[in-house]
């Protein structure tokens, strides 16, 4: 396993993976003890939710026990795992009719625009957490995760340019909130998930 | 001030210091005990619906022996069928006797009065009961006339 790599980048060894395809709970242990961290992260900065975020890497692992059989190695499993994780989160969002809203205008007047944040505990998903969930969603894929334009294009059944316009109105959005904040030490490390 | 470029500028601006994110420790154990709860509910399903085919087939097998029970002409106009058309068969495989007893004669004769009954019961669109015993009347026969060629056979070799 590469020492240097974190999150979904993070190798696997080969052993595990033939074991985990012959549902070996060690295997699948060793798994999530790599990777379960880099989900809950992705799922938690998608859904912006800890409770739901702890129901989507649940569901996420479980059909990822369901499928590893299919795995056939063409990427690298982290890879593997981040997309089977993404697609959770956004058929979640879409369940729950928060990617229903097509509109950049109507999509971020849906949402507060800029609200006090508090400073107790926070992190990058409370930050997240102000963005509308589509807006998130894009922000987080493309800016944390590595998608590119074209591929949220087809994820979300929009053109490119609608990517693009929704990741700079929400950076815009969160750059309004950051300047609303109060300044204290900014000790902020965005702890992607790649 | 410009708008930032990227997730990571705007990140570096945030005024709080971030937790890290952990998914919490009992989650694994969460998704073992759901695991096994659906691998078990899944192994019961596919007994369930083993047993549900075993059911099935066993209600089926009953029902055609109970349908056969009560049909013994349909019953018996498929077995003297058969039994017929491996007969002839058998008969095929024997050589012809130079000339034919009178006994072989006659029951050929009848066989193929039997077949003209047939045919004319089939053309009618007869009932089993009817066909039924032509059937078995073909089937004797031609085991009465099977028996005279080997008869025949045998008499003509020594």
């Amino acid at each position: 396993m590469s020492e240097n790599a974190t999150g979904f980048a993070r190798d696997i060894d080969a052993a595990v993976l033939v074991r985990a395809q012959h549902g070996d709970m060690q295997a699948f242990a060793e798994l999530y003890r790599v990777y379960g961290r880099a989900c809950w992260q992705l799922a938690l900065r998608l859904l912006g939710e800890r409770q739901a975020a702890e129901d989507l890497v649940q569901e996420a692992f479980l059909k990822m026990m369901g499928t590893i059989r299919s795995y056939r190695g063409d990427a690298p499993f982290g890879a593997w795992l981040k997309r089977l994780t993404a697609n959770a989160c956004i058929d979640q969002l879409r369940r729950q009719r928060h990617v229903a809203v097509v509109d950049a205008e109507a999509m971020f007047a849906q949402t507060a625009t800029t609200q006090a944040v508090p400073h107790e505990i926070l992190d990058a998903a409370v930050l997240l957490a102000h963005l509308p969930a589509r807006a998130r969603a894009i922000v987080v894929l493309h800016e944390l995760e590595g998608y590119t334009h074209a591929e949220l294009a087809a994820w979300f059944g929009q053109s490119e340019s609608y990517s693009k316009s929704i990741l700079s109105r929400a950076l815009a959005r969160l750059h309004d909130i950051v300047d609303n904040a109060e300044p204290s030490s900014p000790q902020v490390t965005a702890c992607p998930s790649r | 001030m410009p708008l930032p470029l990227n997730l990571q500028e705007v990140f570096a601006r945030w005024p709080a210091t971030v937790t890290p994110l952990s998914a919490p420790p009992e989650l694994w154990s969460r998704i073992t005990i759901a695991h096994r709860t659906r691998s078990r509910r899944r192994r019961a399903l596919q007994v369930l619906g083993s047993a549900s085919v075993v059911l099935v087939m066993a209600a089926i097998a009953v029902g055609m022996q109970a349908w056969r029970a009560h049909d013994p002409a349909s019953q018996a106009r498929i077995n003297w069928q058969a039994r017929a058309q491996a007969l002839e068969l058998q008969l095929d495989t024997l050589p012809l006797p130079p000339s034919d007893a009178s006994a072989a004669v006659q029951t050929q004769s009848e066989l193929a009065r039997v077949d003209g009954y047939l045919q004319a019961a089939y053309d009618r669109g007869g009932a089993a009961d009817e066909i039924g015993p032509l059937w078995q009347r073909r089937s004797e026969l031609l085991d009465a006339l099977l028996a005279l060629r080997r008869q025949q056979n045998s008499s003509t070799r020594t």
